[in-house]
């Protein structure tokens, strides 16, 4: 494996000597005063080769003229675009063989933003796996809730809807719904120094909640989907413009003197959660949330007893801090995974790459008093021959995700 | 209040009388007597008596000097202000010397046996031209400032609060009108945690001898935004002290007098104005305040008989922009000071009726909110007080020197007033009953007008009798006083009062309680001290000793206060050194320290606290259909009333130098002080059991009503809780160096330098074990699992400053103006270090179980462990921070009318610096005020 990895690096470099000399003998571009040559330094992972790929693309996108130009980065013969500064994302396809000798695709991505390409730049590009392939998925995050009575902050009607955005019966039975420890924004920026909490390598979670269920209790058809709300009641009674969430799936009920219990809609089970009284959802939009399939037979116990994740980070101030209030939720766990936030304050995202390269935003302004009734809903992708609609999932929520005023 | 040698100033020049004194009619025992002396080396016997000039009180301690050619001689005074030697009869030089006095040099003839020389020392202060603009160490046993009315015009204060900058350590500070103000005596600058409000509830205020009583003050809201403007527990809110009427400040920062209680920290003791006085008036704006006041003292029919009348406002705006935040005071007094004067005794009766009044505001502007929401804090507070002093005072030599018995009785009204438009985020259930048990709970609107009146009217009373004798013994002159005291304080108010399901946050879960049902606090105290001093040779000791013994009276034997005596023994030691002399003039040496505890009973709130009240759900089912809802909790009503609580009490030494030197003078105070038992709100584990009833079979269509508890299966569940109750687990350690250098007036240029400054290291921690339950659930349930820890939860704070303070002084042009340089050298914080592993655990069971390191991986008693990083602990420092604030006071038409300006942080220095890989920039900005005081 080493070798492989090795070898890949050096593919990569060739391939960058050789677009640089390339690109500028093969200039065809009439405008050739403006436009200057892109070097492309291809950063594959372990265990994929040149020779497996695929249709590799990578679109790059001016931020001042908005012009758009897609480019084969693995290309001998490529053209040249305008100096500027850029946003750019790719993805490509790769065939490998697994270990028991049968053919496996796997899909890559690379994005990256502002980046000045100039005279003689060699765009390095890290290509990560992706992973189209999600079973369940949110279609809808409702994380603000509706105005209150005054319209001076937010109710909580909020709710989460999960997708089956497959062809086949899923069963929602033990699937997780986990809330990030971490905060996507600029006022907690801070570097992780606990290994396990590469978010590359896990999911930091500091809430999970889990479907309660036998395996097949409860079932998703196709095309179909669960809701899941905090409080389980008619909000329209309670404010004008609110929800009604009598017809929700589940709620997640806080055993607790604050909170209500509505008979007819099952609770989900909570393994954890940092917080002593009750949950709600970051109404300023600024954490993480993945759907989690544990690993079959997994129990709350087993799972407290083993992923517990207190990290250590250093803090915006520059202290070195730690906080002992998390869980570890390994990436290959998790089956969609959406980071939100707001233009003004994020900073990254608390996802791996590979499961969110972007986030959804709320809005351009930090703590905007006008989120409130906005809802996070999922791209269509296509609607197959007998209706059934497949949802926009390319990991890349800020392209996946419309933000829709309910 | 045998300190108070605070003399108005009074411009005149120094004066030096000579007076020999002979007695005619005893010349046949004097001729007797000098035939005997003749004999013996014509010895005659000099009495010098040395008088202050202000009080024509004799001066004791005074070094006096008696040079002949060759030949010197020379001691101290007595308490009479008398030295005696017997000298050759010549002509001899008297030099005499006393801290605090200009020194006074006179040659006289000495040929009758005995002779007499009277010298009549000026205070150093009331020299040429001399204004004292800062505050001087006082020249009393324990440690203390001495602020008069001339550094407080210099100052231009709108409230007690700006005072405290004239502390060693202290520096000018912005006012903060939004919020309370405490008085945290010998604190370094950035000392704040919660849990430690001892230090400023054990400063004690006396006002004419009459202590400022707040133990019965218990104004409080669930409101968490409006908990700094309150002060239940805290001590004094010195934004209510107006400082016009004070003719005269002495803050005890060491150990006090025995005659003063219910003070861990220190003792302000202020003496207002009294007598004839001009008509005075003192208009003052600044950025945030306008002041507005007026005074007389004026002679009344009869003899020895005046009264002054005086009253105060101030309006402050805590930011100018906004006009519906502010704090108002209104101030008004009389007092009357009448004396009569018998061959024997001098008796004196001082009355005074006072009101004083607070306003506070804090409301919204609707207009500006959407859907017109409204947000109103409104808390008033109105005290009128009648306190009267009579005083016995026989001015012979006798034993008995003053009786005097003083009473003060205060009475407040106070009403905290809001009104909130609440808009909940949820759907909350509202448990309102206040018995314990199984209750049905109905659920709050989710918009409605809360209403919140939190009444109180603390009366509070007291009776203090004091004494004083002298004698004389042998080799010492003494002052015996004794005294005793009895306090009481006591709540009428309703308490809160407001409709608990429209409650003022929403989930809130306290019910409300009338303060009338408290029952009263009782107090009494007695004290002894003795003074002593000893004179031996050209050294002079003084030595006081005080015993204080303070009870909790009429208190339930529950109590391990109830009846139990505090027995606070302070001693306080100060010795003259016999002065040296440099180029021709002495210096004055002397040394001091004392040692002292100090104790602070709890307050009412402390000892009768809120029951507690927990609501755990049994059954919550909010069906579709309403006529099917319900919710029951176990409401549990607990009393946490600790009634082991003790006394605070504060053991504090010092140790002290004062060098004096032709009107320069240096003070340095090194003090430690301890406090271990102070109050704080700490968390204990409370255990519970209630039923869970499990509705999931109940059909309401087929019974046709909401499921009740009486027909449903149920399990039982425990649950552990931690609840505050207030204990004696703070410490409250402070060490530190304080200093005071004066300067002399330098000729010509007119300018005086005075350097204050501290170094204040102040740790603040818990002194006993501490619960601690994580705040979290780990599968389905709150971890049932509390850990007690060993670990001090605290930091140490540090701060070092000096004030510069260059004041020039010009009576001819009226002209008084002064430039302080303020550097904050360094301000530090470090929290202590802890290892975040319980010594031990219990659980539901109520057992307590060791804890071993194998529970660390434990999926719940893992979560007891508390991880902490290296720089945790890390010594946080701020470098050095200058500001430059300058004041000027203009005199005109005959000194009738005052214009004063300052400028505070006129220019600032303070440097920018790295913390952890940050830049650190800071920003100041100037404060500025002006005022006009008329003197007609």
């Amino acid at each position: 494996m080493k070798y492989l990895h090795s070898l890949a690096i050096r593919v990569a470099a060739i391939f960058a000597i050789a677009v640089v000399a390339t690109s500028c003998v093969d200039n065809n571009d009439n405008d050739a005063s403006d436009n200057i040559a892109i070097a492309f330094d291809n950063r594959l992972p372990e265990g994929i080769t040149r020779e497996t790929i695929t249709n590799a693309i990578v679109n790059l996108k001016e931020l001042n003229t908005g012009e758009s130009f897609s480019l084969n980065p693995l290309s001998s013969s490529m053209g040249s675009v305008p100096l500027g500064i850029y946003d750019y994302e790719g993805s490509m396809t790769a065939v490998v063989t697994g270990p028991e000798g049968e053919t496996i695709e796997k899909n890559l991505r690379v994005a990256g933003s502002s980046v000045t390409i100039s005279e003689n730049t060699s765009l390095t590009l890290n290509w990560f796996f992706s992973n189209p392939g999600s079973s369940l998925v949110f279609a809808e995050i409702y994380a603000t809730g509706s105005p209150n009575a005054t319209a001076t902050g937010g109710l909580r009607d909020s709710y989460i809807r999960i997708y089956n955005n497959t062809d086949e019966t899923i069963y929602a039975d033990g699937i997780g719904i986990a809330e990030s420890a971490f905060v996507n924004a600029r006022t907690n920026a801070f570097e992780i120094l606990t290994p396990a909490n590469d978010k590359e390598v896990n999911f930091t979670a500091g809430t999970v909640w889990v479907i309660p269920g036998n395996g097949t209790d409860h079932p998703i058809a196709p095309g179909e989907s669960i809701k899941i709300v905090d409080q389980a009641i008619d909000w329209s009674a309670q404010v004008t413009g609110a929800l009604n969430h009598t017809d929700a799936d589940f709620e997640w009920y806080d055993d607790n003197a604050q909170d209500t219990n509505n008979p007819s809609v099952e609770d989900l089970d909570k393994w954890y959660c940092y917080s002593l009284s009750i949950w709600v959802i970051s109404n300023q939009c600024n954490r993480s949330y993945a759907l989690v399939k544990f690993p079959a037979g997994m129990t709350a116990e087993d799972y407290l007893s083993q992923y517990h994740g207190g990290y250590d980070y250093i803090h915006t101030i520059g202290t070195h801090m730690h906080n002992d209030k998390a869980y570890l939720i390994p990436n290959e766990w998790i089956l969609d995974g959406v980071n939100l936030g707001n233009a003004a304050s994020y900073v990254y995202g608390a996802l791996g790459k590979g499961i969110d390269i972007s986030y959804a935003s709320i809005s351009d302004v930090d703590k905007d008093p006008n989120r409130f009734g906005k809802v996070f809903r999922r791209k269509t992708a296509t609607t197959e021959a007998d209706g059934r609609v497949i949802l926009q999932d390319t990991n890349d929520s800020r392209a996946d995700f419309e933000l829709i005023k309910l | 209040m045998q300190n108070s040698q605070i003399m108005a100033y009074k411009p005149s020049l120094s004066e030096l009388t000579i007076t020999t004194l002979s007695n005619f009619r005893r010349t046949a025992t004097l001729i007797l007597v000098l035939a005997t002396t003749c004999v013996a080396g014509f010895a005659v016997q000099l009495r010098v008596h040395v008088t202050d000039k202000e009080t024509g009180d004799p001066v004791e301690f005074a070094a006096v000097a008696l040079t002949h050619g060759n030949e010197t001689t020379g001691g101290l005074t007595n308490i009479e202000g008398d030295y005696v030697a017997d000298i050759t009869p010549a002509r001899w030089k008297v030099t005499v010397s006393s801290v605090g006095y200009n020194h006074a040099t006179v040659t006289t003839t000495v040929v009758q046996n005995p002779a007499t020389v009277t010298i009549v020392l000026t205070p150093a202060y009331t020299q040429i031209g001399e204004v004292v603009v800062t505050a001087r160490e006082g020249r009393g046993m324990g440690s203390s400032s001495l602020i008069d009315r001339k550094a407080m015009e210099h100052l231009q204060p709108s409230s007690f609060t700006d005072l405290m900058e004239l502390l060693p350590g202290a520096i000018s500070k912005d006012p903060e009108m939004g919020k309370a103000n405490l008085a945290n005596l010998r604190e370094a600058r950035n000392a704040t945690a919660d849990g430690y409000d001892t230090s400023s509830l054990g400063t004690s205020f006396v006002v004419d001898g009459v202590p400022v009583n707040t133990n019965a003050d218990m104004q409080a809201t669930a409101d968490a935004s409006r908990a700094s403007r309150l002060t239940t527990g805290k001590g004094v809110d010195m934004r209510s002290i107006s400082t016009d009427d004070i003719e005269s400040v002495e803050v005890v920062r060491g150990i006090a007098s025995a005659e003063y209680g219910e003070v861990t920290s220190g003792v302000v003791d202020i003496k207002r104005k009294s007598g004839v006085t001009a008509f005075a008036a003192r208009f003052k704006a600044d950025m945030q305040s306008q002041l507005f006041y007026a005074g007389k003292g004026v002679k009344m029919p009869g003899k020895d008989w005046t009264m002054n009348f005086s009253a105060d406002w101030l309006d402050s705006k805590i930011d100018p922009r906004n006009s519906r935040e502010n704090f108002k005071r209104v101030t008004g007094s009389i007092r009357s000071t009448k004396k009569w004067t018998a061959p024997r005794f001098i008796t004196t009766w001082n009355s005074s009726l006072n009101y004083n009044g607070t306003f506070e505001r804090d409301k919204n502007d609707p207009d500006l909110t959407v859907n017109n929401t409204v947000d109103y804090y409104t808390s008033d507070k109105h005290t009128i007080s009648w306190n009267n002093t009579v005083a016995l005072v026989s001015p012979l030599h006798g034993f008995f020197h003053s009786l005097t018995l003083t009473t003060g009785l205060s009475y407040s009204d106070e009403r905290l007033h809001q009104e909130k438009t609440i808009a909940s985020s949820r759907l909350y259930p509202m448990p309102v009953s206040t018995t314990p048990g199984s209750n049905y709970v109905g659920y709050l609107p989710m918009k409605y007008d809360a209403e919140l009146d939190v009444l109180g009217k603390p009366l509070t009373a007291m009776v203090k009798l004091a004494s004083r004798f002298r004698y004389s013994l042998p080799f010492a002159s003494n002052t015996l006083s004794a005294g005793v005291e009895w306090d009481m304080s006591k709540n009428f108010g309703a308490g809160q009062t407001y409709d608990l399901m429209r409650p003022i946050t929403a989930g809130n879960t306290a019910r409300p309680r009338a303060f009338s049902d408290i029952p009263a606090m009782h107090q009494l105290s007695v004290y002894a001290e003795n003074t002593s001093e000893f004179h031996l040779g050209t050294h002079a000791v003084e030595l006081r000793l005080g015993l204080r013994e303070t009870q909790l009276l009429h208190l339930s034997s529950r109590y391990y206060l109830a009846n139990r005596p505090y027995i606070d023994p302070r001693i306080n030691l100060k010795w003259i050194l016999p002065s040296t002399y440099m180029a021709g003039f002495p210096i004055g040496w002397e040394i001091g320290g004392g040692v002292g505890w100090h104790t602070k009973m709890p307050v009412a709130a402390f000892l009768y606290p809120d029951p507690r009240y927990t609501d755990f759900v049994q059954l919550n089912y909010f069906h579709n259909d309403e006529l099917y809802r319900t919710m029951n909790v176990r409401t549990f009503v607990e009393d946490v009333t600790n009634y082991d609580l003790r006394a605070a009490r504060n053991f504090k030494w010092e140790a002290r130098a004062d060098i004096t030197y032709r009107n320069n003078r240096l003070s340095v105070t090194y003090f430690r002080e301890d406090m271990t038992d102070a109050f704080r709100q700490t968390p204990m584990v409370h255990r519970y059991s209630y039923n869970k009833y499990d509705a999931s079979n109940y059909q309401p269509d087929q019974t046709g009503h909401a499921p009740t508890i009486d027909e449903l299966p149920f399990t039982v569940d425990r649950r552990i809780s931690l609840l505050s109750h207030v204990t004696n687990s703070s410490r409250v350690k402070k060490e530190g160096v304080e200093f005071t250098y004066s300067s002399s007036r330098i000729p010509v240029v007119r300018t005086r330098v005075t350097v204050s400054g501290a170094w204040f290291r102040t740790t603040l921690s818990n002194s006993e074990d501490l619960w601690y339950k994580p705040a979290s659930i780990v599968n389905g349930t709150e971890l049932q699992f509390a850990g007690l820890y060993n670990d001090r939860e605290g930091s140490v704070y540090q701060s070092f400053n000096t004030n510069f303070t260059f004041d020039t002084d010009v009576p001819r042009l009226g002209l008084n103006f002064s430039v302080a340089v303020q550097n904050m050298w360094f301000t530090s914080s470090q929290q202590l270090w802890r290892n975040g592993i319980p010594h031990s655990y219990t659980d539901v069971d109520g057992e307590i179980h060791p804890y071993t390191p194998d529970l660390m991986t434990d999926p719940y008693l893992g979560h007891l462990v508390r991880t902490f990083t290296d720089t945790s602990f890390d010594e946080r420092r701020v470098p050095v921070a200058t500001t430059f604030n300058i004041k000027a006071t203009k005199k005109l038409w005959h000194d009738r009318i005052a214009i004063a300006i300052y400028v505070n942080r006129l220019v600032s220095i303070t440097p920018d610096y790295w913390q952890y890989g940050a830049l650190q920039r800071r920003y100041t900005s100037p404060y500025f005020g002006m005022e006009l005081n008329l003197n007609l």
